[in-house]
């Protein structure tokens, strides 16, 4: 993996930092085709757990929002097939492996399609939608 | 080609031994070995926890959510983090292939 990837880890560190309390890096690995970083940290309440995987073939994500163990948001563009029969309906089977962006709400009982996430938007939508209480 | 610095007491043991460079060859290669070999066994590690947390292989698990919307809908209230779960699960098995080749390239070469 090259240094272009170490750098945009540390750019999201580096985010993270600024937007969470006791902010941690609970992995950060690499081999030669992957890397993976997840960071952790508070925010009022909220738990916020991110990962991020960085392959040849593109980025995976996950920006989740826990209030203890219920899930308040958790962005992700896993080939979720929840997400992928709400965007594509009776053709689901064509595209079951593809990357799809979207948002479980209230504890994952409600869902969305997005647009693509970054580490960026999402912290920016956090500062919008999770107000304290 | 790359130069590294190596500690005197290093270089003269080594001299002694034999031929310095394939002495630092064969100690980097050796070592390298033990790293990539440790990298293996603890990916390996954590890739059978994730097996016994869902009850099947990788492979299994990733056929089940790509087919199966029933089953994904149960994950989804049973197993809430499985999301986060799999992104990890992916990066140790396949990070054991991907550890694996660079072994076998290393042993080969």
């Amino acid at each position: 993996m090259d240094t272009r990837i170490a750098a945009h880890f540390d750019e999201l560190i580096s985010l993270v930092r600024a937007h969470l309390t006791d902010a941690e890096v609970v992995r950060r690995d690499m081999t030669s085709r992957r890397a993976i970083l997840e960071p952790r940290g508070i925010r009022e309440k909220y738990t916020v757990r991110l990962v991020e995987i960085v392959t040849p073939g593109g980025r995976e994500y996950r920006y989740y929002v826990f209030d203890g163990t219920y899930i308040v948001a958790g962005f992700d563009n896993h080939a979720d097939l929840s997400a992928i029969r709400l965007c594509y309906g009776a053709e689901w089977k064509q595209h079951r492996y593809e990357p799809i962006p979207h948002l479980h709400l209230e504890n994952k009982t409600k869902l969305e399609l997005t647009e693509e996430m970054t580490c960026q938007k999402f912290l920016s939508w956090m500062e919008l939608n999770l107000r304290p209480t | 080609m790359a130069s590294i610095a190596v500690r005197e007491i290093y270089l003269e043991t080594l001299h002694s031994l034999g031929d310095i460079s394939t002495e630092v060859e064969a100690a980097i290669r050796r070592h390298t070995v033990e790293r990539i070999s440790d990298k293996i066994a603890s990916l390996r590690a954590e890739d059978r926890r994730w097996e016994e947390k869902y009850d099947c292989s990788y492979e299994v698990f990733r056929e089940k959510t790509s087919s199966d919307p029933d089953f994904v809908e149960r994950l989804h209230r049973e197993q809430p983090t499985w999301e986060l779960d799999v992104a990890h699960w992916e990066f140790c098995h396949k990070g054991v292939q991907d550890w694996t080749q660079e072994l076998q390239r290393i042993l080969t070469s």
